[in-house]
């Protein structure tokens, strides 16, 4: 029974999807003879506003797992519990904030200071933006420690990556552009680096994407009709 | 001692890299830009769009926040200029779970309109209309809905008014109605765009602006004209700035970001972008010449140190120290700081903004040293902070919207009040029923029942993949399919290089297409075995080729992930500038 529900909770929307795509505009997907009901209709009056409504709400089981972490580090004083502290007087700070100037306190006069906003541009943009700015400095260090030629593969790849970076940047353009009005026109790195990058790498995306369209389909299909029954895994029938 | 080409300490990189992105903020010099065939594109679909239809809003599919700020923003700012000098109207929409993605369109906004001192009306010429979405990547129902009831969808903007009282947005039904979409994100939200909208409405051209790192996979599209043109990553953008600088020198030259460059030329963040580009090739040769090196010796029996240098324990403590005393000298000099300027009456929200933000950065960036209390304290502070801001705008902007105020609309019309929609809205009180089920997980007996709602996310993914896969999947091997032997002018599926060469070199280049594509489909062919000479070549070749491909997406991911840490060092490098010229130390 437990499968049977979890299946049917995948099968009855995609069936929904899938004749809204495959009679959308044609009278089978109702009309006249549906009072004017039509699947088109019900899947943006009803399921988009539906899906939007469960969409945040997963957002609140995320919040509700950090807290659970962090209360459980708190109540039982583990190590680092003084970080855990901080998430919460940092979220109910913020969140205190946010009510009071986005909600009580909407009519402000021109220029007048505003917590929320000075929140969002000098803590949490610089803090959100080094974050994934670190990658930088790793990817500098990994490029100059892993990347060696030690097959044909790797010269290849590396031959590519370095017309690439450099043809792709003012310094390849100044550097070759004399060849621009020569017969070597092609030459030039910047047209190097376009032929490698939008040819022949999107000759070799084309390849791998056509097969993963076919794959997608091939696993869509398999989970649609329950072949596929990960999610349902460990849920006995009764 | 001798030094090791193959192991500088890690610390001696990261200081001279951020040496290397820090000079051009400092010493300015300007190169060409070289304005590559998808940027120019873009630029001219944009040109041809307000040609045709001046007065219908372009849609700017906006997802983008200030975690890719380095790359998006410039592309953002690029776009919505050219659009504010013709005076397009636009709007903008964030069609993904995004709350501070509409923020971040706001600023680039904002600060365009203050730059070319615009006179044009909020609600009229161009509006923000905030976000709604579901999941991250999932933005098919989305789209969908936006397609079938586009102002239903968005309900209201930004700012809370609602979306059938915006002027721009009378008569906009459907995103059908818009002259054109451009898409700017760190996603692939184009090939939802053209997988899903597009089969349906071929004649609303879409363009796409994103990150490096993602750009590589969209090329494909680019070819089959599915999409009218790419801004890939910043230099995509630098490249756009550089066309508007040359057909609207006084429009779009009036005054100089760090985006631009008043010369037309490359721009200070492109030219720190150069900088890292050779110092990592520099960088890649002295690792190989290391490792030829070390063979060298390995050959003669010589010693050879194996593992690379770490951080120690030690060392960490001294991280630690090191976080305190620098916490305690920014204080120290902001006190310095608040005296000197309130002396000189110059002190203000935004000065202590500034530093606010430079510690933020030093202390995250503190973290490539080594694991510390300050970067912790940081880190937990985003936590809290960040889960805090976003759960207000998800209420407020998408709860309160999509949800309460339709189903109090309905319970008004059922009892014969005046309402926007009908009773029939209160059947969204259904909708609390998958939404509860989300927190079932906590109850031992119904914890299964968290399944169903996971079901009814895949259920919706895997109806709407069918039709996504097949609309994406039909153009792209009819794009394969190219002719082998042309003798003359024929209608050839556009490949940039075939555009200006001889009809010999497009039968050539055109083998060379359909041989790349052969050879990568064999190597995937897992239910053959591969036995004879001629197979087992075949397989390494398509192995090398797609070499090609991964060489050309290793070169973009340097882009990106450079570009992001540029904004960054911008940001310090400003704050720097600004202490030296206006500040008294």
């Amino acid at each position: 029974m437990k499968k049977k529900l979890i299946w049917l909770s995948i099968f009855l929307p995609g069936l929904l999807y899938l004749a809204k795509w495959l009679f959308e505009g044609t009278p089978i997907e109702g009309g006249a003879w549906s009072g004017g009901l039509t699947l088109t209709k019900i899947v943006n009056e009803f399921c988009a506003p539906v899906l939007i409504l469960v969409g945040a709400t997963a957002y609140g089981i995320a919040l509700a797992n950090v807290f659970r972490v962090h209360i459980m580090t708190l109540m039982n004083r583990k190590k680092g519990w003084q970080y855990s502290l901080i998430v919460f007087v940092s979220f109910v700070t913020v969140f205190a904030i946010c009510v009071i100037y986005g909600w009580f306190s909407k009519e402000r006069p021109e220029g007048a200071f505003d917590a929320v906003e000075f929140y969002r541009t000098y803590i949490y943009t610089p803090l959100l933006v080094t974050v994934l700015a670190i990658l930088g400095f790793y990817i500098t260090y990994a490029a100059y420690r892993a990347f060696k030629i030690k097959s044909l593969e790797g010269i290849v790849m590396m031959s590519v990556a370095l017309i690439v970076m450099i043809g792709y940047d003012p310094l390849g353009n100044y550097l070759t552009r004399y060849l621009g009005n020569t017969r070597f026109f092609y030459l030039q790195l910047p047209e190097l680096a376009r032929f490698l990058r939008e040819d022949m790498n999107g000759t070799v995306f084309r390849a791998l994407q056509i097969g993963v369209y076919i794959a997608s389909l091939a696993v869509s299909w398999r989970i649609w009709l329950g072949i596929e029954d990960h999610l349902s895994e460990g849920e006995e029938a009764k | 001692m001798r030094f090791d080409l193959q192991r500088i300490p890690r610390n001696v990189i990261y200081l001279v890299l951020l040496i290397c992105l820090a000079v051009p903020f400092f010493v300015k010099w300007s190169l060409p830009v070289y304005v590559s065939n998808a940027t120019r594109c873009l630029y001219k679909a944009v040109e041809k769009v307000h040609a045709e239809k001046p007065d219908v809003p372009v849609v700017l599919l906006s997802s983008w926040d200030p975690s890719s700020r380095g790359e998006n923003r410039p592309q953002m700012v690029a776009l919505v200029r050219h659009l504010l000098i013709l005076k397009q109207p636009f709007v903008v929409f964030c069609p993904a779970l995004n709350p501070m993605a509409p923020r971040a369109s706001e600023e680039v906004i904002n600060s365009e309109l203050e730059r070319g001192h615009y006179s044009l009306k909020y609600g009229v010429d161009y509006a923000n209309l905030g976000f709604k979405g579901i999941s991250g990547p999932n933005i098919g129902p989305i789209l969908q809905n936006l397609e079938g009831d586009f102002l239903g969808c968005v309900a209201q903007d930004l700012y809370g008014t609602s979306a059938y009282e915006l002027p721009i947005l009378k008569g906009f039904k459907s995103l059908a109605n818009a002259s054109m979409i451009i898409t700017i994100s760190g996603d692939v939200e184009s090939e939802h765009v053209i997988g899903i909208f597009s089969p349906r409405h071929p004649e609303i051209p879409v363009g796409a602006a994103g990150w490096s790192l993602i750009c590589t996979r969209l090329y494909p599209y680019f070819d089959t004209r599915q999409l009218v043109g790419i801004l890939d990553g910043m230099n995509g953008a630098s490249e756009y700035l550089t066309l508007l600088k040359e057909n609207y020198p006084e429009l779009a030259g009036a005054d100089s970001g760090e985006e631009e460059n008043e010369s037309g030329g490359s721009s200070t963040r492109v030219n720190a972008l150069t900088l890292a580009r050779v110092l990592i090739i520099l960088l890649i040769a002295l690792g190989n010449i290391g490792m030829l090196l070390e063979r060298r010796r390995e050959r003669l029996g010589l010693p050879v140190k194996k593992t690379a240098p770490s951080v120690t324990v030690g060392e960490k403590r001294y991280l630690n120290i090191g976080a305190l005393v620098f916490t305690i000298l920014f204080i120290i000099a902001l006190l310095g700081e608040f005296t000197l300027r309130s002396k000189a009456g110059t002190w203000s929200v935004a000065v202590f903004g500034e530093w606010v933000a430079v510690f933020c950065t030093i202390g995250m960036l503190s973290f490539i040293f080594g694991d510390n209390k300050l970067y912790r304290t940081l880190e937990h502070v985003i936590i809290g902070s960040s889960a805090a801001y976003m759960l207000f705008e998800v209420i407020d902007k998408q709860i309160l919207p999509s949800f309460v105020y339709k189903v109090a609309d309905g319970f008004a019309a059922m009892v014969g009040r005046p309402a926007q929609g009908s009773a029939w809205q209160l059947l969204l009180l259904l909708g609390l029923i998958p939404s509860a089920l989300w927190f079932t997980v906590y109850i031992k007996k119904l914890a299964w029942t968290n399944k169903l709602v996971l079901g009814l996310l895949m259920g919706v993914a895997v109806g709407i993949a069918f039709g996504q896969n097949v609309n994406l999947a039909i153009p792209q091997i009819a794009g394969a399919v190219k002719p082998l032997l042309t003798f003359g002018p024929v209608n050839v599926p556009h490949i940039s290089l075939l555009e200006n060469v001889s009809i010999t070199w497009k039968n050539v280049f055109n083998l060379v297409y359909l041989v790349t594509m052969v050879l990568v489909m064999i190597y995937f062919v897992f239910c053959l075995k591969m036995k004879t000479t001629v197979a087992k070549g075949a397989v390494r070749s398509g192995r090398i080729v797609m070499m090609i491909a991964f060489g050309a997406v290793f070169g973009n991911t340097i882009a990106t992930r450079m570009s992001w840490l540029i904004d960054r060092i911008d940001a310090i490098a400003l704050w720097i500038r600004n202490l030296m010229i206006t500040g008294g130390f």
